[in-house]
């Protein structure tokens, strides 16, 4: 797979992860379908400080100050304003 | 916005679930919502809402959104799942149950999967920040 980049020019580490979990998700989606009638909702009861293979979770660390960048830039640009004006009119 | 905050906030609730956590950028993120749409009660709906399916097991979690998603109005089904989407980012992180239960939030309103798989590629394209769980 070629290396993408971001609009910043930065490379997008995310593209081969996310289309990589796009299939599983597809998958576990398809597996459900034929074994239930129903949707299922994952739901979990504790926020877990290291993920299931014992690494310490993304959430704790560069991912708070990414939350911030995001919600910044929700403020910033005002799209995300518009956005649900259009979505809700 | 036609659907009660009630109604919203049940999918808002659905979607902390995802990882047990509602954390400060997904109250934040309410806040903000709540303001734009002036549902005031937003916050304490989705609070009150959280409580309430703390004890749920998942399929009645499914049953009970499966209640909520007639509350909906039919314009503003993808507005909600936006919201949805939105809720289960706001930690700038993306897990593969938070993906499943985007697509099941679809499911259950009533969008199809080819429709919630353009909406999850948008919003992965627009947000650079975003982690996703390898």
């Amino acid at each position: 797979m070629a290396v993408q980049k971001t609009a910043s020019g930065k490379v997008d580490k995310r593209t081969k992860e996310y289309k990589e979990m796009v299939e599983r998700a597809k998958k576990a989606r398809e597996a459900h379908k034929k074994a239930a009638t129903k949707p299922t909702i994952k739901k979990k009861t504790t926020a877990p400080a290291r993920r299931a293979d014992g690494r310490l979770d993304q959430r704790t660390k560069a991912g708070k100050e990414a939350a911030e960048r995001m919600a910044k830039a929700r403020k910033a640009k005002g799209s995300f304003v518009n956005k649900l004006k259009r979505l809700f009119k | 916005m036609k659907t009660e905050s009630k109604v919203l906030s049940s999918f808002l609730a659905a979607a902390v679930w995802a990882d047990g956590e509602y954390d400060e950028f997904e109250k934040e993120f309410v806040k903000e919502v709540g303001d734009v749409l002036e549902i005031k009660t937003l916050s304490t709906d989705l609070e009150k809402t959280i409580k309430e399916t703390e004890k749920m097991n998942e399929d009645e979690l499914a049953s009970f959104l499966e209640t909520a998603a007639k509350k909906v109005a039919a314009t503003e089904k993808e507005g909600v799942l936006t919201l949805c989407l939105q809720m289960l980012c706001a930690d700038a992180f993306l897990s593969i149950d938070e993906m499943e239960n985007f697509f099941a939030f679809a499911d259950i309103l009533g969008i199809d999967e080819e429709k919630a798989t353009a909406m999850l590629d948008e919003f992965v394209a627009e947000e650079e920040d975003l982690i996703i769980e390898e």
